[in-house]
């Protein structure tokens, strides 16, 4: 008969991927009950096997263990590495995102304040949400954390990376539980729903383990700058489009914003899939859980548009337009994603990404 | 495949092996022992690197007896493990000679700061 102790560790190995089990399992649980003394026959031992449990560092050593089997580094099961391929890229393409928000929101902050005389006086500023100096004063260095997030992890050193990430998430929750529990309205549902994606977000840092593949880092750097210099574009379609601020603002919102650049990305792979730069087999997985995040920001803001701030019709157009171009650009983006993960199991050519 | 370098606890499994066949418990006692108990191979760590190393070649199955009811592994290096290892203790080997060397003769300067 099985001791509770070891049904609990068995329960721990169902993290690891059932082929691993298969091969370890039984081995894994005889070396652990030795390990922790619970097969001797003493009362200790016996009391061990009814109330033991795996220790925080065993669960630790496993949790680390089904992180690296799943998500494939160097060497890994083709599978493993495509799935670990595409969160390292849906890390490092959120990160992109938001350092490259971050330094806009820093760039425009002297016009904002009306200190930027070449150009003209800024239009109403968006009210931050969170009242009172205190606030904003703790929330506006922030982003300095998420551009250097990005720049460690796109330099390899993931581990500094997690902790810079994980600041501005911090102070995230910590605003919106204020928010919730003592402001009028409370929280919008969007913007939990944006706090949750920026949990997974950080989370999917822990792909980037000991064997993960080492990013590309003139090829990332090269992407911020990018966004960087096309980001007067959005700044310009914010301020200036020749339509309603009320329409320009929901459009270009932080959902509207993540749609639009996901929608773009799926359509420039699917146009450029053929070529060199779009050959890495995990792009339709990244883009598509890219996609799936954005649709869900999408799709909850504009219900919170519809019936928080009884949104005009044409604002509840556009944000539609841009969900039902995202869903249109999905829909081959999870064709692409299914058939190289069946090609993959067919044919076990690792594709480096 | 990209050549990854040797972690600790794989040079430590592969050390521990070289002294014979072993099992899972005897593979973790080796090591606490080789390494003057400072390092505690946890069993998702050990089966993370015997997983690796059989992957590679460098280890392999040596036997399985049942013992108590329950079926216990014994494992084995392999010849390819057995050059992997020796390559490694040379690396070592050579990184603590060149640190002795210039060790012997490092003076710690005069009113330096304390």
């Amino acid at each position: 008969m099985t001791s509770s102790l070891e049904q609990r560790y068995r329960r721990l190995l169902t993290l690891l991927p059932a082929s691993y089990r298969r091969r370890w399992e039984d081995d894994m649980v005889r070396t652990f009950l030795e390990c922790v003394g619970a097969e001797e026959d003493t009362e200790d031992a016996a009391y061990l096997r009814d109330h033991g449990r795996p220790d925080r560092g065993e669960v630790l050593s496993v949790l680390a263990l089904a992180t690296r089997l799943r998500l494939g580094g160097v060497g890994a099961e083709p599978r493993s590495r495509l799935r670990g391929d595409a969160i390292r890229a849906v890390a490092l393409l959120g990160l992109l995102f938001h350092a490259v928000t971050a330094a806009v929101e820093i760039g425009v902050m002297p016009w904002l304040a009306g200190d930027f005389l070449p150009l003209p006086t800024p239009p109403t500023e968006p009210v931050f949400d969170l009242p009172g100096a205190p606030w904003r004063l703790a929330f506006n260095p922030l982003g300095l954390f998420a551009i250097a997030a990005f720049v460690a992890l796109a330099v390899n050193q993931p581990r500094p990376a997690r902790w810079l990430a994980a600041v501005p998430l911090v102070a995230d929750w910590v605003a919106r539980t204020y928010e919730a529990m003592f402001l009028p309205g409370g929280t919008p549902p969007t913007t939990w729903l944006i706090v949750l994606v920026n949990t997974g977000l950080v989370l999917a840092l822990v792909a980037f383990h000991r064997e993960a593949p080492p990013v590309r880092t003139r090829t990332w750097i090269r992407a911020f700058v990018a966004g960087v210099l096309l980001s007067p574009l959005y700044v310009i379609g914010m301020w200036t489009l020749p339509v309603e601020q009320e329409l320009r603002f929901a459009a270009l919102d932080w959902p509207g914003l993540c749609a639009l650049s996901v929608s773009a990305a799926g359509i420039a792979y699917l146009v450029l899939r053929a070529s060199a730069v779009a050959r890495a087999a995990h792009w339709p997985l990244t883009l598509l859980f890219l996609g799936l995040a954005a649709l869900a920001l999408r799709g909850v803001s504009v219900a919170d548009y519809v019936l928080r701030d009884g949104a005009s019709a044409a604002v509840t157009a556009v944000c539609a337009a841009e969900a039902a171009i995202l869903l249109v650009v999905c829909a081959p983006l999870a064709i692409l994603a299914q058939r190289a993960t069946r090609e993959l199991s067919v044919d076990p050519a690792d594709v480096p990404g | 495949m990209a050549t990854r370098p040797m972690t600790e606890a794989a040079f430590f499994v592969l050390t521990a092996l070289a002294g014979g066949p072993c099992h899972g418990y005897g593979v973790v006692n080796e090591v606490k022992e080789l390494s003057r108990g400072r390092v505690h191979l946890r069993v998702g760590t050990l089966y993370g690197v015997l997983d690796r190393l059989v992957t590679d070649g460098l280890v392999e199955l040596d036997r399985e007896e049942v013992q108590q009811g329950r079926l216990r592994r014994y494992y084995r290096l392999t010849s390819s493990g057995g050059r992997a290892l020796a390559e490694e203790a040379d690396r070592q080997a050579a990184n603590a000679r060149a640190a002795a060397e210039r060790l012997g003769v490092w003076r710690p300067a005069a009113g330096g700061a304390a």
